[in-house]
């Protein structure tokens, strides 16, 4: 309308009062300079927006991925240091004790075998032993007596063997105790820590992710100091942020920040649990004190046997005097009452004697006999179970298996090895960073600032190395952002 | 000539004294493979035992490098033994060696061997610890009239100790539950006393035993145990092990020999965190 006004009059000049003519144009020109104006400074704040959330959703994903690669860096040296190192001295601890506890049985074993062989002449040379009377002194009384006492004296080097050997595995009980104590309140602290370097990666993201947003810019000294309470206050963890501007429109900066948490521990343990290696080591100690108790019974049954021999070989002598006397008394003064009387004691004395004789042997050979048994059964079963089992013991400690942990205190009953490696859901940090401004309604044209929204990606595994990097203690983690603006 | 010959003579004699000490020094050293590249180092000590932990890196496959220390230790004087989990443990007199080599994480990366270094524990060691009369300890009671068969340190910040008496099993934990709190401790977990048959058929069915050795009653046997855990608000922790044996019925007429033992294994930890 206003140009074909225009050109219609554009041939007026000389006539009549063209004074004003510019004023239209000038008023068109105004208002079409007025709205560039305008669009260009929406287009400029917008693209400022656009660059600070894009700054703060790489800022923050870079700084909590750096602030998490250096919490995996720490757990690889941490599982080296303090689970494989304990499990290493452990493990070298209880090969000592075994090696110790093995040659201690061996020793036993060969006491114990040494004793009931022993016994076991003993107990022949009683019954070879020909009857009292009337031939008299007997000595194979006195070389089982003898045999008796030596097995007796092996019986008690056997039991004071089987007495170390329970202590040996009473400290070796003391130290899977420990182990297990150790490792379990290592790991709970490891774990936790975890968890903490990753509330405080969140936080680091958050702080970067905020801290570039450009906020400050826009705010008055008093709303930069209430920004910075709110910083020190809320500690970066409420994600939004909003401030009123001079003619109270409120403006608002939204982040988010998400890190990873680790969903599984892989757990190195070792072949027997808590439970299983904790019960063998106790019934070696119940058992070595069984044997112990066997071998110093045996010992003592030994020396009783002994006395009773002892016994015997006296009243042996005393048949042999008796009868020794008696014989030249029968040849000199058989006719003589004298004499028959004489012969007459002996016979009683005898015939005493020789009830003594069948009761003592008697009890000497049920004893020593049957002793064997008990010892050759008990004391052997005993003694292999302990070398046996003290085998397995040791052997229960070594590597063995993976045993899956999902939360700090859950180790169920497993003896641990160290972390073999970790499990994440994925290995990026992601942080997002939001802007919303509104428009100005004042003015000829009222402006509206879109939303803008910016996200991006960082890993904290740059090298790709996974979770068995910490089964390695390899502090190879690093950050890197893998999807920017 | 005999100049000669003292001189040959003098010759071998050194030559001999020269592989002598040369075999006793080697005894103690622990060879590593060419390219071996030292990662980190550990120096652990407890009052019992010093234990060194280095860790290498090389590139070699984990079995080139288990074969290496096979071969190499043995011929400088270590006795060892390939376990069944992988390891290789060597001993001389006095150390004991770990060695462990893992699989690369990827073909192409280097392969992590850790070498741990410890010294015996010996049993004069632990036969020294043995007396009549037990040591006083910091932070628990000593049950009256007990023996001390064991005080040593654990390797991770403890303590192990052993004490055997005639009392009862019961009277034992009894003792424990009753005392350990004055020594601002609380009781965390309680297992009771289990008690187990012990079972000796030929005990039963030979009546010569029966008679002369059981008179004519049965012999019995058993094993208990049970055990106490302690903890303390500073993360201290003491389990309390009590096991007990006893036999009845052998030969009632000889004293003593109705032997029974309880012994008492207390493991003490700080639980510091390394």
């Amino acid at each position: 309308m206003f140009f074909s006004w225009y050109f219609k009059n554009k041939n007026f000049k000389q006539g009549g009062n063209l004074r004003g003519q510019i004023a239209p144009f000038l008023l068109v020109t105004l208002v079409v300079l007025l709205a560039s104006a305008i669009v260009t400074i929406n287009i400029g704040r917008v693209s400022l927006d656009k660059t600070a959330a894009n700054n703060s959703a790489d800022a923050g994903a870079l700084a909590s991925a750096s602030a998490y690669a250096g919490g995996f860096n720490s757990l690889a040296s941490m599982n080296e240091t303090v689970l494989w190192l304990t499990y290493q001295q452990n493990r070298v601890v209880m090969y000592n004790l075994y090696t110790q506890a093995d040659e201690i049985i061996d020793l036993a074993i060969i006491y114990g075998a040494t004793s009931l062989a022993l016994a076991l002449a003993g107990y022949y040379a009683v019954q070879a032993a020909v009857p009292i009377c009337p031939w008299g002194l007997n000595l194979g009384y006195l070389v089982s007596m003898v045999l008796y006492i030596a097995s007796a004296a092996m019986c008690v080097k056997a039991a004071a063997e089987v007495q170390k050997f329970g202590v040996l595995c009473s400290y070796m009980r003391s130290i899977v105790d420990s182990h297990y104590e150790t490792q379990n309140a290592s790991y709970k602290t490891i774990c936790e820590s975890m968890q903490k370097y990753r509330t405080s990666s969140n936080d680091v993201g958050y702080s970067f992710n905020f801290n570039n947003a450009n906020i400050y810019s826009k705010l008055s000294t008093n709303q930069a100091d209430q920004l910075a309470a709110w910083f020190s206050a809320e500690g970066y963890t409420s994600g939004s942020y909003s401030w009123q501007d001079k003619i109270s429109q409120t403006h608002t900066v939204n982040a988010d920040v998400s890190v990873p948490g680790i969903s599984s521990y892989e757990l190195q343990k070792t072949e027997y649990s808590y439970t299983k290696e904790g019960d063998l080591i106790d019934e070696m100690i119940n058992t070595a004190n069984t044997v112990n108790i066997i071998f110093n019974v045996e010992s003592m049954l030994l020396w009783m046997a002994a006395g009773w021999l002892a016994g015997m070989t006296v009243v042996s002598f005393i048949s042999f005097i008796s009868y020794w006397i008696g014989v030249p008394l029968c040849c000199c003064i058989i006719t003589t009452p004298a004499g028959l009387a004489w012969i007459a004691w002996a016979e009683l004395e005898c015939a005493y004697l020789w009830g003594m004789w069948e009761w003592c042997v008697a009890l000497s050979i049920a004893i020593v006999g049957n002793l064997m048994l008990v010892a050759g059964v008990g004391g052997a079963a005993g003694l292999y179970f302990l070398k046996d089992s003290m085998q397995k013991a040791y052997e229960g400690f070594f590597m063995d298996g993976i045993y899956s942990s999902s939360g700090c205190g859950d180790v169920d009953d497993i003896l641990m090895v160290k972390i073999s490696s970790v499990t994440l859901p994925t290995w990026e940090t992601t942080s997002c960073a939001e802007q919303i401004h509104p428009g100005t309604s004042s003015g000829i044209l009222s402006t509206v600032y879109p939303t803008v929204r910016s996200c991006a990606r960082a890993t904290f595994d740059k090298d790709n190395v996974g979770g068995a990097a910490i089964g390695d203690f390899a502090q190879d983690y690093d950050a890197e952002l893998t999807s920017a603006n | 000539m005999r100049v000669k010959m003292a001189a040959i003579f003098m010759g071998i004699f050194m030559f001999g004294l020269f592989i002598s000490i040369a075999n006793v020094f080697a005894s103690g050293e622990i060879p590593l493979p060419r390219g071996a590249i030292l990662v980190k180092e550990h120096d652990l000590g407890s009052k019992m035992q010093q234990v060194k932990l280095n860790v290498y890196k090389i590139s070699a496959s984990a079995e080139e490098i288990k074969n290496f220390f096979f071969k190499e230790m043995k011929i400088a004087g270590w006795q060892g033994e390939k376990q069944k989990d992988g390891a290789l443990m060597f001993q001389s007199s006095q150390d004991i060696v770990l060695v462990v080599a893992a699989p690369p994480r990827k073909p192409g990366s280097p392969t992590m061997f850790s070498i741990t270094r410890s010294s015996k524990i010996t049993e004069e060691q632990l036969a020294a610890s043995k007396k009549d009369k037990p040591d006083t300890l910091s932070f628990m009671p000593i049950y009256p009239k007990s023996k001390q068969l064991l005080l040593m340190d654990l390797p991770s910040n403890g303590v192990s100790a052993s004490y055997s008496t005639s009392d009862s099993i019961q009277n034992v934990m009894f003792f424990y539950k009753a005392q350990m709190p004055n020594y601002q401790w609380f009781l965390a977990g309680d297992t009771p006393v289990s008690e187990k048959a012990l079972d000796c058929p030929s005990c039963k069915s030979d009546q010569i035993l029966k008679d002369k050795v059981f008179a004519g009653k049965e012999a019995k046997g058993s094993t208990s145990k049970g055990s106490l855990v302690f903890r303390r608000n500073t993360g201290e922790l003491c389990i309390i092990r009590v096991f007990s044996t006893l036999l009845t019925n052998i030969m009632p007429e000889v004293p003593n020999l109705n032997e029974g033992g309880t012994t008492i294994l207390v493991t003490y930890n700080e639980n510091k965190f390394n």
